[in-house]
C-alpha cells in the first residue's frame, strides 16, 4: 500500500518536474496599434474616420522554418496552421524540436501551389473549415470579415477572401522575422495597420483570385512581426 | 541465400508500393494512357468506394435532404440529367449549365465545363455549397453524416474508425467516381479486335469522316484532349457565359470550353454546356452549318466543314458505336443495396 503511493508520488514529481529540451512554441499575438486586438471591439482608424469591427479573421501559416545565421536549423513536418482569432487555442502551438538555437524564423502566410493541386487533405486543412473555395479549387489564405462604417455594402459589412495558387495570382507570401531564440516566440499581427490598406469603400468584398488579392497579401506579410 | 531472399523482399514491396490500384478495383483499359489521378494518395479499397456510392446515392448531402448526386447524375444516362436543359437542384431553382456525363473521370485534368475545379476530390463540394445545386455545406454535411449509424459504421469499415471528416467524405466519394470508366462500347471492341465485331460500312465511313473532321478536339481512345476550345457555338446573350476566360481571366479563353468525351453520347442529349442542342442530327447540323465566328473561334474550325447529309449520318452511326451497354447497366454502379 504505502510503496504504491510512493511509487505515485514519484510518478507524480515526474510528470510535474520540468522537462529538458523545452519544447520550442510560437505564438500569435493579434494587436491593434500598441493595444492587444480584440474581435467583436470597434476601432478607429486615427487617419481616417473609418470604423472596424472585426467578426471574424481565419488565416494559414505554413512551413515553418529555423534559420541561424541563415543556414536552416529546423523543419517543421506537414507544416499547416489555422489560426482563429476567434479561438486563442489555435494562436499557440509547439514545434517538435528540443532546445533549438535560432535567430530567424520563415513561414508561409498561406498555402502553397503545390499542396493546392495535391487534392484535399485532412486536419487543419480539412474543407470543414471553411477555408476552401468550392465553385473554384483552391484554399482559402485568409479570410477577415465585418463591419465598418465606411463600406458601401448595405448591411456596412466586408469581407476579403485572399487566395489563388497559380500565376498570375498566386497569392502565398513567405515571411522573414528576426528573433531570438527562446522556448516562446511571439510573433505580433498587427490588425491596424492590414485594414488601413483595404478598399473599403471601393470594394468591400474580394471573393476570388485576382489581382487586387495579390496586392493585399504581399501587405499582409508586412503585418507580422 | 539470406540476401537473395532479402533483395526479393524488397522487390516485391518495391512492387506493391508503386503498382496502380487493386486489378479487381481498376483497371487502365489496353491501349489507353495511364489515369491522372493519383491513387496512391487515395489507393482504393472495396469499403471506401462503397462508402463513396452510398454517399453518392444519398441526399442526406442536400440542405432539403432531396436531391442526391444522382438527382443530376443518373446511372442510366452516363451520369447525367436528361430530360432538363439545365440541371435542377434544390428547390427547383434552376442552375446554369448542362450537367457532364460522369465516366473516366480518372483520366481528366480538371473538371466542370469550364476547369474551375482542378481535382477529383475538391469536386463535391462544388454542388454541395452551391445554392442552385445542393444549398449546403461540408461542415453540415460531415455534422448530418455523424450522427448516423448507418454511416459511423460505414466509415468504420473504411477507414478503420468511425471518424467522419470532409477529407474522408470527399476521398470516399472519389473512389465510386473513379470506379466509372466506360471501355466496352462496341468501338473498343472493334479497336481490340474482338472475334465478332466489325464496323458496319457506315461506321466505318463515319470514323475515317470522324477522324478527319472532329478527332483533333475529340482525340481517341477518350474523345477528348482534354483541351479548352471555343466550337463556334454562339453566345446566348440571357445566360451570359463566358467559359474559361471566368478561370482564368484572360481574354483569349473567351467563349472557350472543356472539350467533353464523346463516349455514351448517344445517351447524354441535351447537348453542349447549355444543352441547346436536343439530337445528334443538331450536333452535326451546328459544325456543318452554323459555325459562330468570333476572335478566340478554334483554328479548327475556320474552315468550313463539308459534310452531305450521308456524311453526317454516317458519323451518327459512328458515335453511336461509342455506346457502352454494359456500363450503362452495370450494377455496381447503381443504387447501392
Ligand atoms: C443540381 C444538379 C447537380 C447535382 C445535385 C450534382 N451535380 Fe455534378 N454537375 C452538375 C452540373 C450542372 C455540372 C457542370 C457544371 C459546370 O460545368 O459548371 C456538374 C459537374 C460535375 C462533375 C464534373 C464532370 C466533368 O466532366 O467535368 C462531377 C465529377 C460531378 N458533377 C460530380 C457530382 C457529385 C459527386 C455530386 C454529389 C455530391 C454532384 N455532382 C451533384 C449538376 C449537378
Ligand atoms: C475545335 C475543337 C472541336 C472540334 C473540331 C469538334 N468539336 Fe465537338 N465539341 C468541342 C467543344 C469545346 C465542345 C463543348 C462546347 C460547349 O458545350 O460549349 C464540343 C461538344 C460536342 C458535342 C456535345 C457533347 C456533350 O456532351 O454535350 C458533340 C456531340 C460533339 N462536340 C461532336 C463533334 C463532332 C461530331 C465533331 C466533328 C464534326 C466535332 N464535335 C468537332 C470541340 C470540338
Amino acid at each position: 500500500m504505502k510503496i504504491k503511493f510512493i511509487l505515485f508520488l514519484f510518478g507524480l514529481i515526474y510528470i510535474l518536474l520540468p522537462k529538458k529540451g523545452a519544447a520550442q512554441n510560437l505564438r500569435l499575438k493579434p494587436i491593434w496599434g500598441n493595444d492587444v486586438f480584440q474581435t467583436e471591439k470597434k476601432y478607429f482608424l486615427s487617419t481616417k474616420n473609418d470604423s472596424f469591427q472585426i467578426s471574424l479573421c481565419k488565416f494559414y501559416l505554413s512551413e515553418i522554418e529555423l534559420y541561424k545565421k541563415g543556414n536552416l536549423v529546423y523543419k517543421e513536418d506537414n507544416s499547416f496552421h489555422l489560426i482563429n482569432l476567434n479561438d486563442c487555442l489555435s494562436l499557440s502551438f509547439s514545434l517538435k524540436g528540443n532546445d533549438l538555437q535560432f535567430d530567424e524564423i520563415r513561414m508561409n502566410i498561406g498555402i502553397d501551389s503545390s499542396t493546392n493541386v495535391s487534392g484535399i487533405m485532412g486536419g487543419d486543412l480539412d474543407p470543414i473549415h471553411g477555408m476552401y473555395w468550392t465553385w473554384q479549387s483552391g484554399y482559402i489564405n485568409f479570410k477577415i470579415e465585418g463591419k465598418s462604417n465606411s463600406s458601401k455594402n448595405k448591411t456596412g459589412s466586408f469581407s476579403y477572401h485572399l487566395g489563388g495558387y497559380a500565376e498570375p495570382f498566386l497569392c502565398v507570401q513567405q515571411i522573414s522575422l528576426k528573433t531570438s531564440s527562446s522556448p516562446l516566440v511571439n510573433i505580433n499581427f498587427d490588425l491596424a495597420k492590414f485594414v488601413s490598406l483595404l478598399p473599403i469603400q471601393t470594394k468591400p468584398e474580394i471573393m476570388s483570385p485576382s489581382e487586387m488579392a495579390v496586392m493585399l497579401s504581399k501587405h499582409l506579410a508586412t503585418c507580422f512581426k | 541465400m539470406k540476401k537473395t531472399s532479402l533483395f526479393f523482399c524488397l522487390m516485391l514491396i518495391a512492387l506493391l508500393a508503386f503498382k496502380l490500384p487493386d486489378e479487381s478495383l481498376f483497371k487502365v483499359p489496353e491501349n489507353w494512357p495511364k489515369p491522372h489521378y493519383d491513387f496512391s494518395k487515395n489507393p482504393l479499397t472495396k469499403e471506401k468506394i462503397f462508402l463513396g456510392r452510398t454517399l453518392f446515392y444519398d441526399p442526406i448531402l442536400s440542405a432539403d435532404n432531396c436531391v442526391s448526386c444522382s438527382s443530376c447524375h443518373s446511372p442510366f444516362t452516363a451520369f447525367t440529367h436528361t430530360d432538363h436543359t439545365l440541371s435542377h437542384g434544390i428547390e427547383d431553382r434552376i442552375g446554369t449549365r448542362n450537367s457532364p456525363a460522369l465516366m473516366n473521370l480518372a483520366w481528366q485534368k480538371s473538371f466542370m465545363w469550364d476547369g474551375a475545379i482542378h481535382h477529383l476530390d475538391a469536386q463535391a463540394l462544388a454542388p454541395i455549397s452551391h445554392p442552385d445545386e445542393m444549398g449546403s455545406n461540408i461542415a453540415d454535411v460531415v455534422n448530418r453524416l455523424q450522427k448516423k449509424n448507418r454511416y459511423k459504421k460505414l466509415f468504420a469499415q473504411a477507414y478503420g474508425d468511425s471518424l467522419v471528416s470532409g477529407e474522408r467524405t470527399l476521398k470516399a466519394i472519389s473512389q465510386f467516381m473513379l470506379t466509372l470508366v466506360s471501355s466496352n462500347s462496341k468501338y473498343d471492341k472493334v479497336q481490340r479486335k474482338e472475334p465478332g465485331f466489325s464496323f458496319t460500312e457506315a461506321e466505318a465511313k463515319g470514323y475515317e469522316l470522324f477522324k478527319s473532321n472532329c478527332a483533333v478536339c475529340h482525340a481517341e481512345p477518350l474523345f477528348t484532349n482534354n483541351e479548352y476550345e471555343n466550337n463556334g457555338l454562339e453566345p446566348d446573350t440571357n445566360l451570359n457565359d463566358i467559359g474559361r476566360k471566368k478561370i482564368s481571366q484572360k481574354e483569349s479563353d473567351l467563349y472557350k470550353f472543356k472539350v467533353p468525351s464523346l463516349r455514351n453520347i448517344e445517351f447524354s442529349y441535351p447537348y453542349m454546356h447549355d444543352g441547346r442542342y436536343q439530337n445528334l442530327e443538331m450536333v452535326l447540323f451546328h459544325y456543318s452549318n452554323n459555325i459562330f465566328d468570333s476572335k478566340t473561334l478554334s483554328k479548327h474550325l475556320k474552315k468550313k466543314i463539308q459534310l452531305s447529309s450521308e456524311d453526317k449520318s454516317n458519323i451518327i452511326s459512328f458515335l453511336k458505336t461509342l455506346s457502352d451497354e454494359s456500363f450503362l447497366r452495370n450494377n455496381q454502379n447503381g443504387f447501392p443495396r
